[in-house]
């Protein structure tokens, strides 16, 4: 699909609104072509296919002491994790939007996108410490028992994924200047937004798999 | 430059692999890994008593292997470098961590082979021992995820109209290292999957570790041979190995003038 004009926002004729026109979103190169450049995702491959490794060997060993899996998973948090959910969702929203070029009345919002971004980062950091603190004081640890130990490395090794997707967008945020043409080259921008995606993409599988399944 | 001496460092790196696993796994019998961590330390030194001629020759061997990390890392710096087109900050991180790698990777091997040494020690001491191997070995894979962040980021920033390495290896270099960094787990874990006989901190970082390197090996030897064909005509002593060390600086990529045209300034 194939967005041909400026204006996502179209109101019906005769109609005119206050924010008539206010949302647009440039579209760049029209050619297709891979997002970020066909490099970058044989490392998000080898990124998710180190994480379903690990997915695989929790629903192995879940699978070898069920009861012991099922009781500490009540341990767990599922509105916390439902919050981190919507955050990372939210997040990675913005970045695409950012990246797209949306435009506010005619400014550069891709600034704000990533700022955005960043701050559902902090979110989910924030309650990702709450939640581990809440644990560590009931005396869970990740040398409590196998559940725990699953939930700490799957979790903590997301959460270094995480700050390090932060790190980038800090990256982005300081080069990015609020007028059209920004400072960082298309590639490296585009590449960021898909690191940030597959951070987004291993969360949704990860929340269900340790929150919520039985 | 000296393009053939590099080959030859390169393919180095091609030779070790094979033998050094071979000699871990099959000499030493330690792959599958073992002793493993959950065991009790008569176990462990059972183990030693009863394969002590196998992890000694095992680790004698894999002691020298471990010198042959050197070469190839050589090489691969000598790429770096004409990614930078000097000796910057990249190439002397790589100078620096390959020197401490070839450490990381003796220091374990020794620990292993004291083991042997005196199989019939106190379990205690036995148990140390092989502890402060596999842990060493697995657990202090820090330098090499370095060298290859490092291989990786300087690949992505190659402005050059041919870049040394192609974008795919840079993106697979910080692949491949997130892998080995999963070593760090083996110090929290007795067993399961995190544990120095786990399927991730092992196995996964094995695997990883291993197809990066002849990865690597191959992307060196490809630049190798598009650097000597660049430079090819350009200066005879380079075919022909030949260095002058009087002319060798830490400036340049050590392109040397043209020798007949010094002669003739000299006349």
């Amino acid at each position: 699909m194939k967005l041909n004009t400026e204006e996502v926002y179209e109101s019906p004729p005769g109609s005119a609104t206050p924010l008539h026109g206010a949302v647009s979103i440039e579209r760049n190169a029209t050619s297709r072509r891979v997002p970020g450049e066909p490099g970058l995702w044989v490392f998000l491959f080898l990124d998710l296919s180190a994480f379903s490794l690990l997915f695989a060997a929790y629903v192995y060993y879940r699978g070898q002491q069920p009861d012991l899996f099922e009781k500490s998973q009540q341990a767990l948090n599922p509105v916390l994790g439902s919050v981190n959910m919507f955050l990372l969702i939210t997040s990675s929203l913005l970045v695409a939007a950012g990246v797209a070029g949306i435009k506010f009345y005619g400014r550069n919002m891709e600034r704000a996108m990533i700022g955005g971004a960043l701050a559902c980062g902090t979110g989910f950091s924030i309650i990702k410490i709450i939640e581990y603190g809440q644990k560590s004081s009931q005396g869970l640890t990740p040398l409590t028992n196998d559940f725990f130990m699953h939930y700490y490395v799957l979790t903590g090794i997301h959460w270094i994924h995480l700050m390090i997707g932060m790190g980038i967008l800090i990256f982005f945020y300081l080069r990015v200047r609020a007028s059209p043409k920004t400072s960082i080259g298309r590639t490296f921008l585009e590449g960021g937004a898909c690191y940030w995606h597959m951070v987004d993409l291993v969360w949704i599988v990860l929340f269900p798999l340790l929150y919520l399944l039985k | 430059m000296n393009t053939r001496v590099q080959l030859i460092c390169a393919r180095l790196g091609l030779i070790f692999i094979l033998p050094f696993f071979a000699a871990w796994g099959l000499i030493a019998g330690m792959i599958p890994p073992r002793p493993a961590p959950e065991l009790a330390k008569s176990e462990v030194a059972k183990f030693y008593i009863e394969n002590e001629l196998g992890v000694l020759f095992g680790m004698a061997i894999l002691l020298w292997l471990s010198i042959l990390v050197a070469p190839p890392l050589a090489a691969l710096t000598l790429q770096v470098k004409r990614i930078e087109g000097e000796f910057g900050p990249l190439t002397l991180i790589l100078i620096i961590c390959s020197g401490a790698l070839i450490v990381t990777f003796i220091y374990p091997e020794l620990f292993w082979i004291t083991g042997a040494f005196r199989a019939d020690r106190s379990p205690d001491a036995i148990m140390v021992l092989n502890d402060l191997g596999w842990l060493g070995f697995m657990g202090v894979g820090q330098l090499f995820v370095l060298i290859q962040f490092v291989v990786g980021f300087g690949t992505l920033r190659d402005k050059q109209q041919s870049p040394v390495f192609p974008r795919w290896f840079g993106y697979s270099c910080f692949g491949l290292g997130i892998g080995v960094g999963f070593g760090t787990l083996v110090f929290f874990f007795h067993e399961g999957p995190f544990a120095w006989n786990g399927l991730v901190s092992f196995w996964l970082v094995a695997t990883e570790f291993g197809i990066w390197w002849i990865l690597m090996c191959a992307m060196v030897i490809r630049a190798i041979n598009r650097q000597a064909s660049k430079e090819k005509g350009h200066d005879k002593k380079d075919r022909a190995g030949y260095v002058d060390v009087q002319e060798m600086s830490l400036e340049g990529d050590g392109y040397r003038e043209d020798p007949t045209k010094e002669a003739a300034s000299q006349t």
